[in-house]
């Protein structure tokens, strides 16, 4: 049998799924995005646990374990907390286990956790080491380099799943902290952002949102927030669309933590480049873009455009300059960055993006190369 | 990406591929509701960590690489979850031709193999994968890959 053997079986080239199968995905995937159900925000986490404990303990809540747990639990130093959270953001892929379950662990898995529901503890917690090497061949530890749990090469002993109990529930009660800090420091809630984007798409743009805009608001979440803004607790993205996505938009970025604007934009999604100009053309226009952005700067972010260094420079993809937009950064005395986008063909400010952490040094660390303007 | 592109790709992406992944996790899982499950986690994972692909293959081998790690994962602790038998699989076709004596045998002996084998057989035989991407979505060396399909095939080969 080879390669070319494809196995070409009726039965298994029509297996579909059920449309209202589909259906109930793409609902629960909605969902599981809106949602602060910690199952989804921390998916990838949990993935990473010890299944037939998550199920069992998810079906009876995080808060109904008996009290021995719970106090066990609560009774965690700052220090193994601190392990395990940092544990946490490693996170790891779903292959968190560096072997199989033999199938009489599994069994006794089964049995165990009920046992440590009522209270039978292992001994000694879970080894927690930084390096692979710091793993012997019998032993069981969690390892931050990798972010694995390295099991013992043979079958596991009792208080070995123990502990391996231990640990998943203590991941688990970690999350759970972590969630509730994450409620407690956010300042604005999703229901005041309508009312603010309103304010700041007048402030910046001279726009008075109606209701003949339609109107969104998302809480970023989980991964996608971590990779964009990681600094951020809770971020919202709003979006008003008047006549469709392609026609007008104005789309913020909001940070819930402290109010502030992280950017603001107009018809942000329109970014298929058009590259009308030809290099040399947009570059002549750039003086033209200066006087747009120092009046702009003056008007609208109460700056002194003699106090503030302005620099200016075009995007560069797959080695082509956008002509399309022209980018002036402009950083004040006080160390806070502004970028600002300048629409080349109509004369326009379309965005602005907020920045805290803008210097000199750090400014040509993205796809355009900032020129300072004299 | 806005909110409403999101949505948008995120529908299309359930649309084009969970068919796909069904009949990948089936034949592994062998049971309908923990498939539902297993792909509905997948896709959240899409959702959350909105990967950029290069091409649609490479979207499509992402997809399966993490139904395959969710499947594993299932199955590792769901081992003595009831299977689906096979008279009702044929409930689950679009083409309602009743399937053959020797087609449902070919069935019997996939399911038959081990988790090991049995990814591997439906990633290279059934999907047509090359030894490198089924080694690649199972996170395994090619080496361990052509040793599964050997293995495989010996207990396959009095069928096919």
């Amino acid at each position: 049998m080879s390669h070319n053997d494809r196995i070409n079986n009726p039965i298994i080239s029509n297996l579909t799924m059920s449309e209202e199968m589909k259906m109930n995905i793409l609902e629960n995937c909605k969902k599981g995005r809106r949602t602060s159900d910690k199952l989804f925000r921390y998916s990838k986490v949990l993935a990473t646990c010890l299944a037939v404990f998550c199920i069992c303990i998810s079906g009876l809540g995080v808060h109904a374990a008996i009290s021995a747990v719970d106090e066990r639990l609560q009774n965690m130093s700052e220090e193994e907390k601190n392990d395990y959270m940092e544990m946490n953001i490693l996170g790891a892929d779903a292959e968190i286990y560096t072997r199989d379950f033999t199938d009489t662990e599994v069994e006794r898995i089964l049995v165990l956790q009920e046992e440590y529901k009522k209270g039978r503890f292992p001994a000694e917690t879970i080894a927690i080491v930084e390096t692979v090497a710091d793993v012997g061949d019998d032993e069981l530890a969690v390892v931050k380099e990798d972010g694995k749990v390295h099991l013992p090469k043979d079958e596991m002993t009792d208080e070995q799943l123990l502990q391996l109990i231990d640990y998943d529930e203590k991941t688990r009660y970690t999350m759970d902290i972590v969630a509730d800090e994450d409620n407690t420091v956010t300042t604005m809630d999703i229901s005041e952002t309508g009312d603010f984007s309103k304010e700041m798409v007048k402030k910046y743009f001279d726009v008075d949102i109606d209701d003949s805009w339609e109107f969104s608001v998302t809480q970023i979440e989980g991964e996608l927030k971590d990779d964009k803004y990681p600094e951020y607790q809770v971020i919202y993205e709003v979006i008003f669309e008047k006549n469709g996505p392609v026609d007008e938009g104005y789309h913020l970025v909001i940070c819930g933590d402290n109010r502030q604007l992280i950017s603001i934009n107009h018809n942000g999604y329109v970014t298929a480049p058009n590259n009308s100009l030809s290099y040399e053309d947009a570059l002549a226009r750039v003086p033209q873009g200066m006087d747009t952005v120092v009046n702009y700067i003056e008007s609208k972010l109460d700056l002194d455009a003699d106090t503030v260094k302005i620099y200016s420079g075009f995007n560069s993809f797959m080695e082509q300059v956008q002509t399309d937009f022209c980018y002036f950064m402009i950083l004040d005395e006080a160390g806070n960055g502004y970028r600002i986008r300048w629409t080349v063909e109509t004369d326009e400010i379309t965005e602005i993006k907020f920045y805290s952490d803008k210097n000199e040094e750090n400014i040509n660390n993205g796809s355009v190369n900032y020129t300072l303007m004299e | 990406m806005s909110n409403k592109a999101r949505n948008t790709d995120l529908e299309k992406t359930i649309l084009e591929y969970s068919d796909f992944l069904f009949r990948i996790c089936f034949l592994i899982l062998k049971n309908e509701q923990d498939v539902g499950d297993v792909i509905q986690e997948t896709f959240i994972q899409y959702m959350r960590k909105h990967p950029k692909f290069n091409n649609e293959e490479h979207k499509k081998a992402w997809l399966i690489k993490v139904a395959q790690n969710k499947c594993k994962d299932f199955l590792r602790f769901h081992k003595k979850h009831s299977c689906v038998p096979l008279d009702e699989v044929e409930e689950l076709l679009v083409d309602s031709t009743e399937a053959t004596p020797s087609q449902k045998a070919q069935l019997e002996v996939i399911w038959e193999l081990d988790y090991k084998l049995r990814s591997v057989v439906v990633l290279y035989y059934i999907e047509g994968y090359s030894v490198k991407e089924t080694a690649d979505m199972l996170g395994i060396s090619e080496a361990a890959c052509k040793k599964r399909l050997e293995r495989a095939r010996k207990k396959l080969k009095e069928i096919l």
